[in-house]
């Protein structure tokens, strides 16, 4: 065994040029796979913590998955709200212990602006139910003194460079029209959050009194012509919100999660809908997920592609190596040390393939890690490889080997049926 | 009459599909110690007729026995077996692995077959000894074999054949790539040196020339029966 491993490493050693080539292809097809492996799961894992501490989100009855789009991811339209009556009536409910109102609907340079209360920042959790923790300044007050104040996610500060004093401007919608800049009411940013990798980081927080305030001269989703309260004015103005998007709620006892989620359901002055934010998470990562199997199929792809590369260079050098295998089967060596030969050959490119692979791959989440937080806000989770990396890392291996097989058993048909003498 | 190294009986031998023998030899002794010289012209069976006395083939019906053990009886690992104790082969060209250093080709019988190597003794400077006596200068042993000129190939090639004293050395054709002065030098090293170790040589040529030194000369298309019958 021993003698067939150092032959096996000397002779693949004398033609390392194209085996390299096939141990490249390999070495780009595990990194490709464990790489993302380990994006699929920390995305994964980041998506499942954008929330948590919240029992219930409640809001108008849409479909589960697009509440959670907007209520938590702050994405789409939210196009049907809720009325502030319904709002009280839950906050008021027995098992209820608190509510967090939410509005949107605005934007600023892109980054959607999210209507809400002080308590916002003392209820709302993620990750391993960690709070929102203040990097520069505080929370916006909520009195009519601090109507136009604003509290940023760590991202917005960092993309757009605004620490707390920055006077900023929203827009309606989405933005981006002509005139839809609420111009005549500018905020000031007076909290930085600290980043959470979440889709806090991204969003600009107000009251919602700021909300209806900026609104006052606006209807359909324009300036009203003729119109228009000046920003000191606006306080003067009954500025309790009507509507809102969302509510979140936390009960006394997670005991009671179905009995106020069917009480919604129930819920008789209009339609409501309350979802299970883990339960919906799942859900809306199972339609994300389609595009995670597609990536992980294309990556299986291009491991399958790199063994049969393996296979061919092999079973194409065998010609030329039939000298080699005569020479050893005279001095000894049976059809089924030909047949380990070359097993062992394959086996040996695989694994340095991987190897370097799966270096690269740990060394590229290591090195990326800070960019890929920063920009997208994902934690990639350094070190050690995970269970299911070291699986697919098994698997790479294991398939090599079995592909080194072919050109194994060939060479083996081959050296029984040349014996000593090659015939070509 | 010495023992028989190599024992032919009855032998018949046919390619797969092919429709008649190749070979037919009704009976052969080659004696320990001896030398023999087999000719003729090439097709007529010879490289198969090395293939049934290395083992590496089996006859169709009949029998070859080595050192009184038939090739037939023994399954294909015994086979390597056997072959790897007591079978040193030289090949006509190309007889050494190119990635392997002079010495490491001289020495891989040993690492096939422990009897090989017990009867080497200290193995390393055995094959010294045997490049030595060949007349490899050492600066090339240590070597990757493809660096060395054909001529000193085949002397390497001798060298490892006959490390560890195989009661029998098949040499195939092995001068066949070699000029006269080299072609000379070799014959009478490889026959001094199976003189030496006791082997049996079977030396097989298609130049009649070579035939003078050896005990015995065998024209294969005379024992071969098979032939005379397609003819």
């Amino acid at each position: 065994m021993r003698t067939l491993l150092s032959i096996a490493a000397r002779s693949a050693w004398n033609r390392r040029l194209t085996l390299s080539l096939v141990a490249l292809c390999i070495a780009l097809a595990t990194g490709l796979l464990l790489t993302l492996e380990r994006l699929r799961a920390d995305v994964r894992a980041s998506f499942a913590q954008s929330v948590s501490g919240t029992d219930l989100i409640v809001g108008a009855r849409t479909g589960p998955v697009q509440l959670m789009l907007y209520a938590v991811f702050r994405v789409g339209g939210a196009t049907n709200s809720i009325t502030m009556a319904s709002a009280r009536a839950l906050a008021e409910h027995r098992a209820v212990a608190w509510t967090v109102p939410i509005g949107l609907g605005d934007s600023h340079r892109g980054r959607p602006v999210l209507g809400t209360t002080p308590a916002y920042f003392e209820r709302f959790r993620y990750g391993d139910r960690q709070p929102l923790q203040l990097a520069e300044g505080r929370a916006f007050a909520g009195t009519l003194d601090g109507l136009y104040e604003a509290v940023i996610g760590a991202e917005v500060a960092r993309s757009l460079g605004y620490r707390t004093g920055q006077r900023i401007t929203l827009a309606h919608g989405a933005g981006g029209m002509p005139g839809s800049e609420h111009a005549d009411k500018p905020f000031t940013v007076v909290g930085v959050l600290a980043r959470t990798g979440t889709p806090v980081d991204r969003t600009v927080h107000v009251s919602l009194q700021a909300l209806e305030a900026i609104h006052l001269d606006w209807a359909g989703g324009a300036p009203l012509p003729g119109m228009s309260v000046p920003a000191d004015q606006a306080r003067k103005f009954d500025l309790e919100p009507q509507q809102v998007i969302a509510v979140l709620v936390g009960l006394k006892s997670r005991a009671a999660v179905f009995v106020v989620q069917r009480w919604v359901a129930q819920y008789e002055a209009e339609p409501l809908l309350a979802v299970l934010p883990g339960v919906a998470l799942d859900e809306l990562w199972d339609v994300l997920g389609v595009g995670e199997r597609a990536l992980q199929a294309m990556s299986g792809l291009v491991a399958v592609v790199s063994l049969a590369s393996l296979v061919a260079v092999v079973l194409a050098g065998l010609n030329e190596r039939r000298r080699e295998l005569a020479v050893l089967r005279a001095v000894g060596a049976g059809p089924r040390h030909v047949l380990g030969l070359l097993t062992i050959e394959a086996l040996l490119v695989t694994l340095a393939g991987s190897v370097i692979g799966a270096a690269v791959s740990l060394a590229a989440v290591a090195l990326a890690g800070p960019w890929v937080q920063t920009q997208f806000g994902i934690t990639l989770q350094g070190g050690a490889p995970s269970a299911a990396q070291a699986l697919l890392w098994g698997a790479v291996v294991l398939a090599g080997m079995l592909a080194g097989l072919i050109p194994g058993l060939r060479a083996y048909r081959l050296s029984l049926a040349d014996g000593l003498s090659p015939r070509s | 009459m010495r023992a028989a190294v190599i024992h032919i009986h009855h032998l018949r031998f046919a390619w797969p599909r092919a429709t008649h023998d190749t070979l037919a030899i009704p009976e052969l002794h080659i004696a320990a110690g001896e030398s023999v010289f087999l000719h003729g012209p090439s097709g007529c069976g010879k490289s198969t007729l090395l293939g049934l006395l290395a083992g590496v083939l089996v006859p169709t019906a009949g029998e070859v026995k080595l050192l009184g053990r038939p090739w037939s009886a023994l399954p294909g690992a015994a086979r390597d077996r056997l072959r790897a104790d007591h079978v040193g082969y030289v090949f006509q060209q190309f007889n050494l692995l190119p990635y392997l250093s002079v010495l490491d080709n001289v020495t891989l019988p040993c690492r096939f077959s422990a009897r090989r190597a017990e009867r080497a003794g200290d193995v390393t400077s055995r094959a010294h000894e045997l490049l030595a006596r060949v007349g490899l200068p050492d600066a090339l042993w240590p070597r990757r074999a493809d660096e060395l000129s054909v001529g000193q190939q085949q002397r390497a090639a001798a060298a490892r054949a006959l490390i560890g004293r195989p009661e029998l050395v098949i040499a195939d054709e092995p001068t066949s790539a070699l000029d006269a002065a080299l072609r000379d030098a070799f014959m009478d090293l490889l026959l001094g040196q199976c003189r030496d170790s006791g082997s049996t040589l079977v030396f097989v040529s298609h130049d009649e020339r070579l035939a003078a030194a050896f005990d015995r000369r065998l024209s294969l298309p005379q024992l071969n029966r098979a032939l005379a019958r397609a003819a």
